[in-house]
């Protein structure tokens, strides 16, 4: 309470000189929620008001809230099918992610590899490349593939391209898993794949968790790949298909684009409260710090 | 067989010791590098110096042609500067605000912490096609609510053509990006002033700081690697900024809100000139590692440790 | 059981060479200490014994079996580790039960064996416990157990006992000896507290940069220490020197009025000497105040700077001119500070030094940085 304390005496206060600072904790609570809540808050309400109730205002509430939006986009856009969509791609491209990093993370985090700062290096560069540099080679290299429009495509290239930062985020947390814990393994007599299996994977579960959530998000938020990669409307993912909603058709009726939003977000609701503990503390951090 | 820690110690001799490690740690994630990444840019490379329509069997050399081109475009230059633009706004808003917000909260400045963390967090996790589309709403110029609140403000004058005014429109875009953004460094930062030794803070609160000087020479000294990891992904960020534009605004009004992640869509999808769309990837990539390693070489010396 | 021998080894880092050439021979059977300061190449030993540390040059048997490029595995050995290393994610049960499992004993002799050492070490009751729910002492016993189910020819410990409390760390000082009484596995033990060394060992073997400076039996090294280091590390509180001057068959600092005399058994040994200085030592339990009224003539006058009354016994910090003494003195000692007091000497309790090589000149051992 006493940083609070603090914060009287800072020089924009001296007009309120007598002015608690609890005024600036909910002053200051209030505007950020009015950034940041504010237009989530608009979006649902816009998303249950009948069309009719338009001219009243966007912040009017509304009169006779209803769901007739959400069945209209539901319907329009094919929903059903683009959330099947997002969540395959989602939860199969964060598995292969995670499935391919794990052993390279082991391999970083343990061992004194002769050129280890290479891989690292190596690694880097699968962070910061931007997606447009390989979007055009990796549309050819696809198209001659067959893999072009196909699911399982799409799937592969989601897996490599977060199989880095996976990488790193795993690695971050193997190393907290003490050594002496390997060695003891390896004086009993386990061998490098036996260390791998029963020591360090069950000590990862959290780290691997962590990075699944990171990885699933930033899958079902992707664009650019389902994009360029996808064409027949069955495959699509919400985040494409929700394109739809910029036309003529759904734009100019806002409770619709509202509605459309909200669905999409749903299942990453979902995800926030079954690990919402884990993230708002904000310890998964821990790990990327290097 | 045991540890190695002699310098000497040749790969070769430690991928025999450890098979599995080797194989499976080392030599798949690489190679899955060189397919999907290496490849990749190399083959762009190769492209820029080429001219392409993405279905014709065969490709036209071109040389230099696309380089020249692009150095006298137009739309090249506006997309670089409209980057440039979105760096700046990136790294001053997002950033900064989620550091003074993550420190606002650990020193209980703010009411309901946990639940603004995740309200500010929350943008993060949605896809920027939502963003956007959210905000054509609220920008709309007729039944936009971000008008309505400034008039209601007494702040009317301030409102302007967010999008149709081209002086403006990747300002626009800029900070709505960083309204998504801004729960990123946030959270980070809050997990990295969480680590600061209070003692720190209490030793400057004895010697009579204000949070100005705590923030300035407590705080942020000792979270140099968090900001060099924030500061990184914003400016990777920036750099790939492609889907607001590409829900919002697409390139309009005339271009100017183009940035170069979506100059190579437009041209190479739109255009059918892969070639060129190849080159201004290059240039990103350029872009890219240039100031990767002048901020590593330099602000950022030694703040990541391996 | 078996015996270990280190042979000419060496240890290199890159160009730097932290194990010159170390030759070790373990019995059978027998408890050995490595102890020494931090960085003196104990732990490195250890872990070259384990196979944790690759050997650079030299060879180890183990049973008189060259397993110098052996994996650890493959050495039948067993080892305990400061932190006790458990793995957190298992109960106790499969924590012991580890290194049978993974060479594939039968499930029912796996149980016996587990059983067995479980309640030999008292720890039967926490089988299905994880490590965290332990306490210190528990942990340790369980390290312990993992280390002994397997009957391995020799047990390596790192510092086993650093980790536990003043008062766990002398019962479980006792207890670790009975089980070695019992159990009579070779043992290589590593610790940087001497007491522990002199308490525990049949033999000790005193380090310092990677050289041995001593090995041999606890009373030995204590009675008859090779050179100026060994004396100094063990024993509590640490020796004292005196840099003195030889003038025939005393030892004398002449500026400052001091005069010590030299019992016969050395007398030979200073005869034999020809440099001028020589280093004399006195453990604290060798001085003691001489009665004021019956202070002899020409007994070193020191005055007392710091007096530390523990009850039983009285630590006396005194000085003259540059030379400073601890003595350990009775409890109802009362010098007061300032003063200053003749002291007398047990001449059986000496040791002579050569200043330069610190090399103890009775028993003709080599200094501490000898190779």
């Amino acid at each position: 309470m006493s940083s609070v304390a603090l914060l009287t005496e800072r020089r924009t206060f001296k007009r309120l000189r007598f002015a608690a600072p609890r005024l600036f904790a909910t002053l200051l609570a209030f505007i950020l929620a009015a950034i940041w809540l504010g237009p989530l808050a608009l979006m649902v309400m816009t998303s249950i008001k009948p069309n009719k109730e338009f001219l009243n205002g966007p912040f009017a509430l509304p009169i006779a809230p209803t769901f007739e939006p959400y069945q209209k986009v539901w319907e329009g856009l094919n929903f059903g099918v683009l959330m099947q969509n997002s969540v395959l791609y989602a939860t199969t491209g964060s598995a292969l992610a995670v499935l391919l990093a794990l052993v390279p993370a082991f391999a970083l985090s343990r061992f004194e590899i002769p050129g280890k700062k290479y891989v690292f290096a190596l690694l880097l560069t699968g962070l910061i490349l931007p997606q447009q540099t390989v979007l055009i080679p990796l549309y050819a290299v696809l198209r001659s593939l067959h893999l072009l429009d196909t699911r399982i495509g799409l799937i592969i290239v989601h897996g490599v391209y977060g199989m880095p930062a996976q990488i790193l985020i795993l690695r971050g947390f193997m190393t907290t898993i003490p050594r002496e814990i390997e060695k003891a393994a390896q004086i009993e007599g386990a061998t490098d794949f036996q260390i791998f299996t029963k020591i360090i994977l069950p000590l990862s579960v959290p780290g691997i968790v962590v990075g699944y959530t990171l990885n699933f998000i930033a899958i079902w938020k992707e664009f650019v790949f389902a994009l360029v990669f996808l064409n027949s409307e069955n495959i699509l993912p919400v985040t494409v298909g929700m394109l739809k909603l910029n036309s003529d058709r759904y734009i100019t009726a806002f409770n619709l684009p509202a509605a459309g939003l909200v669905i999409s977000q749903i299942p990453i609701v979902i995800l926030f409260i079954l690990t919402y503990r884990g993230i708002s503390s904000g310890n998964f951090v821990g790990s990327v710090k290097g | 067989m045991s540890r190695i820690d002699d310098e000497r110690y040749s790969f070769l001799a430690f991928a025999r010791n450890h098979v599995f490690v080797t194989l499976f740690g080392i030599v798949a994630p690489v190679l899955l590098f060189a397919c999907f990444i290496g490849y990749p840019i190399v083959y762009t490379i190769y492209l820029s110096f080429f001219e392409w329509n993405g279905m014709a069997p065969t490709k036209t050399f071109v040389g230099l042609a696309n380089y020249s081109y692009m150095f006298g475009d137009k739309y090249f230059y506006i997309s670089l500067e409209n980057n440039l633009k979105w760096l700046v706004v990136s790294l001053a808003f997002p950033v900064v605000l989620g550091f003074l917000i993550a420190y606002a909260m650990r020193v209980r400045a703010v009411y309901f912490p946990t639940l603004l963390r995740t309200a500010i967090f929350f943008p993060v996790t949605m896809s920027l096609v939502a963003v956007g589309l959210m905000f054509l709403l609220i920008l709309n110029p007729i039944f936009g609510a971000f008008d309505t609140v400034l008039r209601a403000l007494g702040l009317g004058f301030l409102v302007s053509e967010w999008f149709g005014d081209y002086r403006i429109a990747i300002y626009t875009l800029a900070f709505v990006g960083g309204w998504a953004f801004t729960g990123l460094p946030m959270i980070f930062y809050f997990a990295g002033i969480g680590d600061v030794p209070k003692e720190t803070f209490d030793a400057a609160r004895i010697e009579g700081a204000g949070h100005l000087r705590m923030m300035l020479r407590v705080a942020l000294p000792q979270l140099r690697s968090v900001t060099a990891v924030v500061v990184m992904l914003t400016l990777f960020e920036s750099l790939k900024a492609f889907d607001l534009i590409a829900v919002m605004t697409k390139g309009a009004p005339f271009g100017r809100t183009n940035v170069l992640g979506y100059l190579v869509y437009l041209e190479s999808f739109w255009n059918s000139r892969f070639g060129y769309g190849a080159t201004v990837s290059v240039a990103i990539l350029v872009l890219s590692i240039a100031i990767a390693t002048l901020m590593l070489g330099t602000v950022f010396r030694g703040a990541f440790d391996v | 059981m078996a015996s270990v021998s280190l042979i000419n080894i060496e240890k290199r880092y890159g160009a730097q060479v932290v194990i010159p050439k170390l030759n070790v021979e373990i019995a059978d059977g027998s408890f050995v200490v490595l102890v020494g300061p931090s960085g003196c190449g104990k732990t490195t030993t250890l872990n070259m014994i384990a196979g944790l540390e690759p050997i650079t040059a030299g060879q180890l048997l183990i049973g008189a079996r060259d397993v110098t490029d052996l994996p650890p595995k493959n050495r039948d050995i067993a080892m305990v580790f400061q932190s006790y290393a458990l793995f957190p994610h298992m109960n106790v049960f499969d924590n012991i039960a580890f290194g049978m499992k993974i060479r594939r004993l039968s499930r029912s002799e796996i149980d016996t064996r587990v059983r067995n050492v479980a309640s030999r070490l008292r720890i039967d009751a926490f089988l299905d416990r994880r490590p965290k729910a332990l306490s210190g002492g528990q942990r340790q016993r369980v390290a312990l157990a993992r280390a002994m189910v397997r009957r391995p020819g020799v047990f390596l410990m790192d510092e086993p006992l650093s980790n536990l409390d003043a008062k766990l760390r002398i019962e479980a000082r006792s207890f670790l000896t009975k089980m070695h009484h019992e159990v009579r596995t070779t043992t290589v033990y590593v610790t940087h507290d001497q007491s522990e060394a002199m308490t525990m060992g049949d033999t000790i073997v005193v380090m310092k940069d990677g050289l041995i400076q001593q090995a041999a039996a606890p009373l030995e090294v204590y009675n008859e220490p090779a050179n100026m280091f060994v004396a100094g590390f063990i024993g509590s509180p640490a020796m004292n020197f005196l840099e003195l001057s030889k003038a025939d068959t005393k030892l004398v600092d002449r500026e400052h009025e001091l005069e010590f005399p030299v019992s016969d058994r050395l007398r030979a040994v200073l005869d034999k000497y020809r440099k001028a200085k020589v280093v004399l030592g006195l453990r604290p339990d060798a001085l003691r105040p001489a009665p004021r009224n019956a202070e002899p003539a020409g007994a070193p006058r020191f005055s007392v700077d710091v007096a530390q009354h523990l009850g039983h016994e009285t630590l006396l910090d005194a000085s003259r001119g540059p030379h400073r003494l601890v003595a350990r003195v009775s409890g109802t000692d009362d010098s007061k500070i300032g003063e200053t007091r003749a002291f007398l000497l047990d001449l059986d309790n000496m040791h002579l030094f050569d200043p330069d090589s610190g090399a103890n000149l009775a028993s003709g051992g080599t200094g501490p940085n000898a190779r």
